[in-house]
């Protein structure tokens, strides 16, 4: 079905994945689930959870971003305002030499329980992030959802 | 049951950026169950392992795998995998 122009999603949630250098490592966001056989009517959730040393911030993103190429992406996410606020704010990332920016998010501390996780959230009091790229949350895991197609 | 195409990745090159992925099929139980990186640059190359699998303590079942960008560039990827049988 098409969707309307003035209907389509501006922004997208990604999770950012931050190295124990405290750099931009990766991201993901979810995309459809295609099942390889029609009779495959199974849904399909992935996760993403972080790796040692590692932190996971989920933020809004320009729908655009989604399009670019690796290196350029990892690029664009680095320098921005919330990822930096992350970092900052992330233990194991303030060994990295970034600047920091006033930011909402929350940063855990790796060993967040399950409960703790589903907790996290972000933007608490007046957002100092853009509108088209607010920072969702920090935490060990980034949840994400392939819905079936 | 098979799968390909699932979420959409970027991973920087190197160990330190290896990512933990998990896939749930509702929670069920499909046994033995692969799970790969499908890499969506030319000339990158992905490495999976730490295959696992995991009986939650509600029963429910949730496969694992780690990936890691084993070229030397960042890459785009999805995933992709499925049952034996």
């Amino acid at each position: 079905m098409r969707v309307p122009k003035e209907t389509a999603a501006t922004t997208v949630r990604m999770s950012v994945v931050l190295n124990s250098s405290g750099r931009v490592g990766g991201a993901f966001k979810p995309t459809q689930y295609r099942p390889a056989k029609e009779s495959d009517d199974q849904v399909v959730t992935v996760s993403l959870e972080a790796g040692p040393g590692q932190s996971i911030v989920e933020v809004e993103v320009p729908a655009e971003m989604a399009d670019l190429e690796a290196d350029e992406l990892i690029s664009r996410l680095a320098e921005h305002s919330s990822i930096r606020a992350a970092i900052a704010n992330t233990p194991t990332a303030s060994q990295a030499n970034w600047v920091s920016s006033p930011g909402a998010v929350t940063a855990l501390p790796f060993g967040v329980s399950d409960q703790e996780r589903a907790g996290i959230s972000a933007g608490q009091g007046p957002s100092p992030f853009a509108q088209s790229f607010g920072s969702v949350g920090i935490g060990r895991a980034g949840t994400v959802t392939a819905s079936q197609g | 049951m098979s799968y390909s195409g699932v979420g959409f990745g970027t991973i920087a090159p190197g160990a330190q950026n290896a990512q933990n992925w998990n896939i749930s099929y509702g929670g069920s139980d499909h046994g033995a169950q692969s799970i790969h990186a499908n890499p969506l640059n030319p000339g990158a190359t992905l490495q999976v392992n730490n295959q696992r699998k995991t009986r939650n303590n509600d029963g429910s079942v949730t496969y694992w795998v780690t990936i890691t960008n084993v070229g030397s560039f960042s890459t785009n990827f999805n995933l992709e995998g499925g049952g034996y049988a």
